[in-house]
């Protein structure tokens, strides 16, 4: 039996689409648990990715392929998930700051989130503050999490900040910041609860933060 | 070097308007490339950036970096990075082409042009007979704000436009004054200029506010095209009126036009396509005489940005590497290896691959093991993981930009005659190596011609010849622009071509 998950997790580092959703239906037949089909052969699978990513052993085309393997077995697993009443890692409200367009990094911030079970509401590029408000209010988010890849438009996430604490939603939800010319230095100058250099440390720290 | 750090200063700005180009991440602690070595004084410990960007031995021998460093007094220091040295590439030799038919009011009168480049300054000094009479060049002294543009325009929102403006303008002043004592005329005498640069550059020149350019949808207040007044930009010294050409968008502004005039593309013939390939990179391709364009962000990989033995071209720099008989071979532009510049990464990149040494996916192996870094021959200098990491961020930007221009125009690359690279690395590159990488279609490297630097070609151009300011705007009017930051397809092209 962990062998078809030691199968599909490798499957899926290799980006094998339909072969990992075959196989996930394989392991349903067999009678595995939805649960460690998800946990132990699709999230196992984007955790080795995730680390390659982070020490540049594997770069952004291979964790695109990945995650699309990811969401092919996910999809068949989804009805039985939902059945058992399997709760997520919590909810996060995600997007590309007002004024900025670029979507890669965040991208890659998704699929690593939804990698470590995460529920994940992308609200895309050029997201204003009232927009991540909304969202988060919409879906009683836990946290918000927002990217920006440009020195002109990451002071915008200032805005975020102060935004959800207008709606007094900040003792509630975390904010996270990140894309490639914020800091440490910057991340506290806006008030955020975390600041990450990558994607893969994103997730991770996130799932740290929901569960503190 | 003595400083004066009593106010609490960093070392940046204790240095700045000193014209040493101190910090390329415009000093917020991101890039670690202005180390400077602590000789004396009382500093302030290493900041948080300092001890994730410096290794405690470096930190032992007192190395820190200068937009972090605080001294509390006069203090000391030896500065390990700079780039005042700039190698400077000449426009010289091919200037017969685009000066036929001169204009007949310029006979006799003296004019200049002048290229105001994000990263290096150029001016030329000019008979109406088209007879170049003096040039010089020098690093853009705003660079003190950051390498690339976008660190410009935020100090410039942050209220030091005129501080941009002035270096701007001083810098423009001496190098036509300098040109002008090359040439043996009195600045005074000279009637004309052309002023090109990117859009960014020319805002900040006019000193108008380029709060439009930081965000989408990166419109220009202003997009040039029209007569100024030498005082009116504070150049003292330059002619009594000054012509900023029309730029066509927030990024692809007057010099990416002067380079489509001086490559002809406004005239009808085959196929062609051009790309001035810098930190930014602006493309244009030519289908009989009409113009489609756009603009992608490389990032600064290739002028030495973000990978960590990258330099200018200047001495010291490995500027071409290749095989000769399965070995791998290097060259310098002088002098024991430093560092590697853009031409020198391309190369050891598809050298590395040649040898099986970097594999599609862009990971460096070695009998099958994944390396942390791999060194360029015996030449002690190597590019690390990372490095090649950033290089497929860039290589993939020019080449998803080129490939997205040619299929919204129906165009197969086998279908295009010419591909002018232009700019001071687009003209140097190997144009195999830039194949073999994917930096261009690979079809099209043996129909690669480096232009030089075609901007300022383009400006004299707009300067001398009858038609040239005419043809000018009417590229800035015609071209069609497309803006790639939204475009799916070229997103899908972006992630497919970073893999070798």
């Amino acid at each position: 039996m962990d062998d078809i998950m030691l199968e599909i997790s490798e499957l899926l580092q290799k980006g094998r689409a339909p072969l990992v959703k075959e196989k996930v239906q394989q392991a349903l037949e067999n009678g595995c648990s939805p649960k460690d089909i998800l946990e132990q052969g699709l999230l196992a699978g984007m955790d080795v990715i995730g680390e390659k990513f982070r020490n540049n052993e594997v770069f952004v085309p291979e964790v695109l392929i990945a995650a699309r393997a990811m969401n092919n077995g996910i999809a068949v697993l989804k009805p039985h998930l939902a059945a058992m009443g399997v709760e997520s890692a919590g909810c996060v409200i995600l997007g590309t700051v007002k004024g900025d367009l670029h979507d890669i990094g965040k991208n890659l911030v998704k699929l690593m989130l939804e990698g470590k079970g995460f529920q994940v509401v992308d609200l895309g590029v050029n997201v204003s503050a009232e927009q991540f408000v909304k969202a988060a209010q919409e879906h009683d988010a836990d946290i918000v999490c927002c990217s920006a890849l440009l020195t002109t438009t990451m002071t915008e996430m200032k805005s975020v900040e102060q935004a959800l604490r207008d709606a007094g939603l900040r003792e509630k939800v975390k904010f996270m910041v990140g894309g490639a010319p914020v800091t440490q230095a910057f991340a506290d100058s806006v008030g955020a609860d975390c600041y990450t250099p990558d994607a893969a440390t994103c997730a991770e720290e996130a799932l740290r933060l929901c569960r503190a | 070097m003595k400083i004066d750090c009593r106010n609490g200063d960093t070392v940046a700005d204790a240095l700045k308007g000193q014209n040493i180009l101190l910090t390329p991440c415009g000093g917020r602690g991101s890039c670690g490339k202005c180390r400077i070595q602590t000789l004396a004084g009382e500093w302030l410990p290493p900041t948080g950036d300092e001890r994730r960007l410096l290794s405690s031995e470096e930190l032992a021998q007192g190395i820190r970096l200068a937009c972090q460093a605080r001294g509390t007094g006069l203090c000391e220091v030896k500065v390990l990075f700079q780039t005042d040295e700039m190698h400077i590439q000449s426009a010289h030799g091919q200037l017969t082409g685009p000066l036929r038919k001169l204009r007949r009011d310029m006979d006799g009168k003296y004019g200049f042009t002048a290229d105001l480049g994000t990263t290096t300054v150029v001016a030329q000094v000019w008979r109406g007979d088209g007879s170049l009479l003096g040039e010089r060049a020098m690093p853009n002294p705003q660079g003190a704000f950051g390498a690339d543009v976008i660190s410009r325009i935020e100090s410039a929102l942050e209220g030091r436009g005129q501080e941009l403006q002035d270096l701007a303008a001083g810098c423009l002043d001496e190098l036509i004054k300098e040109a002008c004592r090359q040439a043996g005329i009195s600045p005074g005498s000279l009637e004309e200029g052309v002023i090109v640069g990117n859009t960014a550059m020319l805002t900040l020149l006019a000193g108008e506010d380029p709060q439009g350019l930081a965000v989408f949808p990166f419109e220009p207040g202003d997009y040039f095209g029209g007569w100024y007044g030498a005082q009116d930009l504070g150049l003292g010294a330059a002619g009594a009126r000054i012509h900023l050409p029309r730029c066509i968008a927030g990024y692809v502004g007057a010099d990416a036009v002067a380079a489509a005039l001086a490559a002809d593309l406004d005239r009808p013939g085959p196929v062609r396509l051009l790309g001035d390939i810098g930190t930014n990179g602006e493309m244009f391709l030519s289908l009989n005489g009409k113009l489609l364009c756009c603009s992608t962000a490389a990032g600064p990989a290739f002028e030495g940005g973000g990978i960590s033995c990258g330099m200018p071209g200047i001495g010291g720099a490995i500027s071409k590497v290749f095989l000769q008989e399965g070995q791998l071979k290097w060259e310098t532009l002088g002098g024991t290896p430093r560092g590697v510049c853009g031409s020198g990464l391309l190369d050891a990149a598809a050298a590395f691959q040649a040898l099986r040494l970097l594999d599609e996916s862009g990971l460096l192996v070695k009998d099958g093991e994944p390396q942390p870094s791999m060194e360029i021959g015996d030449s002690k200098i190597a590019l690390t993981q990372r490095d090649i990491r950033n290089l497929q961020l860039a290589k993939s930007a020019i080449r998803a930009g080129m490939e997205t221009l040619l299929s919204r125009a129906g165009v197969l690359p086998e279908q295009v005659e010419t591909l002018y690279l232009a700019g001071g690395f687009g003209s140097c590159l190997n144009p195999k190596s830039a194949g073999a990488i994917g930096l261009i279609p690979p079809r099209l490297a043996p129909r690669a011609e480096g232009l030089g630097n075609a901007a300022l070609l383009g400006a004299a151009a707009i300067l001398l010849r009858e038609e040239g300011r005419r043809r000018a705007l009417a590229i800035s009017k015609e071209a069609v622009h497309l803006e790639l930051s939204q475009d799916p397809d070229f997103m899908e092209r972006y992630v497919e071509h970073m893999m070798f």
